[in-house]
């Protein structure tokens, strides 16, 4: 049973077409790379997937089931920036989500211990600096142990010590049992995060499958833009 | 049925199905810290004890009538504050949450009930403010010796005002939810000057945010100006109070079942 099926999906804004019939294939506890230039469609194609926008048309499957909001109870997420309330501290805003979600309070700190946010658990968000407001989301998007855990770009503006914390982190969550989906447009975090990946581009999927498979001549690089170019997407 | 949460951590919770309690608790927890709570607390207070002040040492309210100049002032600047803090407030409370939504509404939690929790939420901070108004306006008429006499009033005027403008709370929070800050703090904006001009008019009942300074008229004995009314003024007629409370229930009731259904379709 797939994870995640996503079949020949779109997304329409007005005249703009967002997705034009993505196909995507998600296993139970792999770590799933999604690459593409901005623009591509991957924060669309993830806010389809959690219900923040309703497609055009196409099938959507969650945990082999046709989806339904019902099945979002099994899903994590953190799409774009986490929207934190600035005058709260990390237990406030996870006691307020664990309210929201159904979640016993005490599952707080183990979301807490996942994310290693103890030290600066007091502190008002206002005063988080970018990582920790990144660890702060994903901490609420695990509140509810969720199997499937979607990510959209979390390396986004971190530094290189963040951007390591988070790889480790999303190692660990794979390590632990939990499917994760996760964007990017930075190659090198794909590669060392990701078991297998999809290549969205003008909002179709132009690869799907292993990293080795992507590469040209071990190049992943050129494999990706090599991709692009038969999509159309002029590279600079 | 929702899934549950794992028995061994204690009692079976459903899954993202919080109820409307839960929810509305999540909103008042989140409107804690920050303008909100001050603004509730403070607004009733910054016009209140300086009328009260003025009220002592003015010509009108020298020779025995404080507690009626006082009180006339006070309850006017309500009638129009009442409709621009359920804009104001409102509007700020939605766009605290904009960036939130992306998490909140990834959860399979019944999107109606952040909106009413909300609005409940919104509601009770304004009801704070309400009876702060009412702890002064008791002082004041304590202070004048008229509480006695005074009492029901003081009631009427301090929570009336605030079922009134219910309606307006709700449609500013549909606006603000659909359009986002700058249309909401124009409904309160809209409020402000709407209780100053219509409530008086033939026509007040069309627009809601007159409707909080129409309920004050009669309860104060005031035009919306603040001066007495005449002896048998028709806006001293009090069975336009029942009317005011049956039409802002109504709307609000239908505002927030608009506004379930916008939730429903919503997109972030």
């Amino acid at each position: 049973m797939l994870t995640l099926e996503i079949s020949q999906l779109h997304k329409h804004y007005g005249n703009h077409c967002a997705l034009n019939g993505t196909d995507l294939t998600v296993r139970p506890g792999e770590v799933y790379g999604l690459l593409g230039p901005n623009g591509a469609g991957k924060t669309t194609l993830m806010k389809t997937v959690v219900g923040l926008q309703r497609p055009t048309s196409g099938e959507i499957r969650l945990f082999g089931k046709p989806y339904e909001r019902g099945l979002l109870t099994q899903v994590g997420a953190l799409i774009e920036m986490p929207g934190l309330w600035p005058h709260m501290n990390a237990v406030e805003h996870l006691r307020i989500h664990a309210r929201l979600r159904g979640v016993p309070e005490q599952w707080v700190e183990r979301a807490l211990d996942h994310v290693q946010l103890h030290e600066v658990q007091n502190r008002w968000v206002s005063r988080y600096s970018l990582g920790m407001r990144w660890r702060l989301g994903i901490a609420i998007a695990l509140l509810p142990q969720p199997q499937f855990l979607v990510l959209d770009e979390p390396t986004n503006g971190l530094d290189p010590v963040g951007i390591r914390e988070m790889r480790g982190l999303v190692r660990s969550l794979a390590g632990s049992g939990i499917t994760v989906l996760i964007s990017s447009h930075q190659l090198s975090e794909i590669a060392q995060s990701c078991d297998r990946v999809g290549v969205l581009a003008a909002g179709q999927t132009h690869y799907e499958g292993d990293l080795d498979g992507l590469a040209v001549g071990g190049d992943l690089e050129a494999g990706f833009f090599r991709i692009l170019e038969s999509a159309g997407c002029g590279v600079r | 049925m929702p899934p549950s949460a794992r028995a061994h951590d204690g009692p079976r919770i459903p899954r993202d199905y919080p109820s409307l309690w839960t929810v509305t608790l999540t909103e008042l927890a989140r409107m804690r810290r920050g303008f909100l709570p001050m603004y509730a607390l403070l607004a009733p207070i910054v016009i209140a004890v300086p009328l009260y002040l003025g009220s002592l040492f003015s010509p009108e309210g020298a020779p025995g009538h404080t507690w009626q100049v006082f009180s006339h002032v006070t309850l006017e600047f309500w009638g129009v504050l009442v409709p621009m803090t359920a804009g104001l407030t409102t509007a700020l409370s939605v766009r605290a949450d904009q960036d939130a939504w992306r998490l909140m509404f990834s959860y399979a939690v019944p999107r109606w009930r952040y909106l009413v929790g909300k609005f409940a939420a919104l509601s009770m901070l304004n009801l704070v403010s309400s009876t702060v108004l009412l702890v002064i306006l008791a002082g004041g008429a304590a202070l004048n010796g008229t509480f006695k006499s005074a009492a029901g009033n003081i009631f009427a005027a301090s929570y009336l005002p605030w079922a009134g403008g219910l309606a307006t709370t709700a449609l500013a929070l549909l606006i603000s939810m659909m359009w986002g800050l700058g249309p909401g703090i124009a409904v309160g904006i809209a409020g402000l000057f709407s209780g100053a001009l219509i409530a008086d008019k033939s026509f007040w009942y069309a627009i809601p945010s007159a409707w909080p300074m129409r309920v004050i008229l009669p309860v104060a004995g005031i035009s919306p100006n603040g001066i007495a009314l005449p002896p048998h003024s028709p806006l001293a007629d009090t069975s336009v109070i029942p009317l005011v409370l049956t039409l802002s229930v109504s709307l609000m009731t239908v505002v927030l079942v608009a506004g379930s259904l916008h939730m429903n379709k919503k997109e972030v």
